[in-house]
């Protein structure tokens, strides 16, 4: 009877044990990748599986329900750093449900506190929350209130823009895309860049494409320093920018995106570490040798080639040089 | 004629001289023919001229540093590209005004903001420091590519040493004093591009991932020995930019090695935004996510937060396959050594983490 209560005590201790490890693990897990770890349950499944039963509907209902409130000063005491969580929890509420109802919810409370919120900072949080959402008749009214309120700044108000031009319906969208035309912002300029190198098609209207085009060659990023500087980030982004502009171009004046992208590295007002820049890219190595030939490849690796021998002592430009395209 | 060519006058010119006598009124009756003839050359050429508006101001007091605003009166709100060139014909550097500046400029060009600020600084080459005196002229360009001359300094080019320090290699990770009393031994960090320290600051700017030179990351406080990473030789397949998809196996995404990936996921958060947290809690920037497989789902980037040391294990992390789900581009490695991973993944502990420690055990790697 001593044995059995023994080993029964030990077979629980090992139980514990392990649960403990286990639970270690998950813990150190969550906190590495610091997700909730309820949140990150959720996370695993996906957008495939974001199915909701009246129940699960129910329970996110409560949550926002509950942000909401830690949000609204009139209800709850809380301090900025609260405050700024609950609005950065609502906007994850947003995108783990597919209810219009709840998402119309959180759009409307974090409209609606922005609007009472005195701390700046708060504000600013609830501000890129709410812009991160999807496009709805609170985006552009939000943003241009907490820009004209110095909430956000000059980068922030025309970066959100540039984040979300896409999104927004046709009526809206030329506007959108004409503001951030007009405001030169060279942060705009990385993101609109990146999303339509990127993107399978472009879907503009003729206005907006050459609104774009305009922007992006106003605001060409540059090479910075020495002739002889050359970095990784700046070729990242002088990359995505030559395959987006030579897309657009492409689209209004019809000819191949290589035919574009040749022309402008091979012109001799262009910065010869711009040859580098695209042969070390991702775009360089996927082209056959068809798209080679409307690229002037040889022609361009010839540039690119030449500014390496000229600065043979150029760390950086040597190193990255290495990698490029044959 | 004359005397509503008087009056319009007198309304244009006389307006702000208050009870001053009008010389310059009578002078203008009597050579009415001439300034008309003048007013409609200027008005015909004006299509025709060049642009060239740009205003600013620049100081120096040292041949490698520049520091100023730019802006350009024909298009506000742009940020001027500045650039020092020196007598002889060298070209020492060049940079966008984009930076903080005083809130004088707006009303100075007409800019809606006051990101117009410069910080130029010259890379000591040997080879430029010839210990003469050199004329350098700073430049500001628009546009169009037109260029207006800014300022002529008499500067001379001496004062470089050794800078054992300079890193050298893509993925190198810097440091320096962290710049609050008392506290500088907890250090700051960042990561070299192979031609900028990137390094997340909780600097004025709406982003907090900022690109700076060395001498200016130099320039702010004691610097550190630069460590080289031992950085393996596997391959990092994944999404690198602004928006991806969830599937494992979508074909989007491309292959870089570690070093790369550290920049590339340096950019990627950048692009994404990221603001600043002084504790050692961040949240990961998130790129924008899509399924292929169910074209109406979206979810939107999610913006991070992060201070240094997490900014630069967050970029190493991208080097390997940790904490490879949830709603986040899939990192497929190619022959990673498993000990990788565990080095990296060490970096990170909540209670314990501050940049003189990431830097130390990123020395062991």
């Amino acid at each position: 009877m001593r044995n059995k209560a023994v080993v029964v005590l030990l077979a629980l201790l090992g139980v514990a044990i392990i649960f403990i490890f286990v639970d270690g693990r998950n813990e150190k897990r969550f906190a590495t990748s610091f997700i909730d770890p309820k949140e990150a349950e959720s996370r695993q499944y996906g957008p495939g599986a974001l199915a909701e039963s009246p129940a699960s509907l129910s329970r996110a209902a409560a949550r926002v329900d509950l942000l909401i409130a830690r949000l609204d000063t009139r209800y709850a005491n809380l301090g900025a750093d609260e405050r700024i969580q609950a609005a950065e929890e609502l906007g994850k509420e947003y995108f783990y449900t597919l209810s219009d109802d709840l998402r119309r919810n959180i759009s409307d409370a974090l409209s609606h506190s922005l609007r009472l919120e005195k701390d700046a900072q708060v504000a600013r949080a609830i501000t890129f929350s709410h812009s991160r959402l999807a496009y709805d008749k609170n985006t552009l009214s939000n943003l241009k209130f907490s820009y004209d309120q110095k909430f956000i700044h000059f980068d922030d108000y025309y970066g959100e823009l540039a984040h979300l031009y896409d999104e927004a319906p046709p009526e809206d969208r030329r506007n959108v895309i004409g503001e951030i035309s007009n405001g030169n912002s060279r942060y705009a300029v990385d993101v609109v860049a990146a999303k339509i190198a990127f993107v399978e098609e472009v879907q503009l209207s003729d206005q907006e494409i050459s609104d774009l085009r305009s922007f992006l060659n106003k605001n060409r990023p540059i090479f910075a320093g020495a002739e002889d500087s050359f970095g990784l980030f700046e070729a990242i982004l002088y990359n995505q920018w030559l395959v987006a502009v030579s897309r657009l171009q492409s689209t209004s004046e019809g000819g191949s995106v290589e035919k574009w992208m040749g022309r402008r590295l091979l012109d001799p007002s262009t910065d010869p570490r711009a040859s580098v820049a695209f042969l070390i890219g991702p775009y360089a190595k996927i082209l056959d040798d068809s798209k080679k030939a409307e690229l002037q490849w040889d022609a361009v690796r010839a540039r690119a080639t030449e500014l390496l021998l000229r600065y043979p002592q150029a760390p950086g430009l040597q190193e990255l040089g290495k990698d490029m395209a044959p | 004629m004359s005397h509503r060519f008087d009056c319009v006058l007198k309304f244009i010119l006389c307006q702000r001289i208050l009870n001053k006598k009008c010389e310059i009124l009578r002078y203008s009756r009597r050579k009415f023919p001439q300034i008309l003839a003048l007013g409609i050359f200027v008005f015909i050429s004006s299509p025709f001229a060049v642009h060239a508006l740009g205003m600013g101001e620049v100081h120096s007091d040292s041949a490698w540093k520049y520091v100023g605003w730019a802006c350009d009166s024909s298009a506000p709100g742009y940020q001027s590209v500045i650039q020092a060139r020196r007598d002889d014909g060298v070209l020492l550097g060049r940079v966008v005004a984009e930076g903080s500046s005083t809130t004088t400029i707006p009303r100075a060009c007409g800019s809606p903001h006051e990101r117009h600020g410069f910080k130029l600084y010259i890379e000591r080459k040997p080879q430029w420091a010839d210990g003469k005196v050199h004329e350098v002229t700073v430049y500001s360009i628009d546009q169009d590519e037109n260029v207006t001359k800014l300022k002529s300094f008499m500067l001379e080019f001496s004062g470089v040493s050794a800078d054992a320090q300079r890193p050298r290699n893509l993925g190198d990770v810097v440091g320096r004093d962290l710049n609050y009393d008392q506290l500088g031994w907890a250090g700051h960090i960042g990561v070299w591009d192979g031609s900028y320290v990137i390094e997340v600051l909780n600097d004025s700017g709406s982003n907090k991932v900022f690109r700076n030179t060395w001498d200016d990351f130099k320039s702010r406080s004691n610097v550190w020995d630069t460590v080289t990473p031992n950085y393996p030789a596997h391959m990092i397949r994944t999404c690198w930019t602004y928006e991806c998809d969830v599937n494992s196996n979508y074909s989007g995404g491309f292959k870089v090695s570690p070093a790369q990936a550290v920049v590339y996921r340096a950019a990627q958060v950048q692009m994404i935004g990221a603001d600043y947290t002084i504790t050692a809690l961040f949240s990961t920037a998130e790129p924008t996510m899509k399924d292929y497989k169910d074209p109406g789902w979206k979810r939107k980037a999610v913006r991070g937060k992060y201070r240094c040391d997490t900014f630069v294990y967050d970029a190493f992390r991208a080097s390997t396959n940790l904490d490879n789900s949830g709603v986040f581009p899939y990192r497929e490695v190619y022959g990673m050594d498993d000990s990788w991973r565990r080095k990296v993944s060490s970096l990170y502990g909540f209670s314990t983490m501050l940049p003189n420690k990431v830097l130390e055990k990123i020395k062991s790697f």
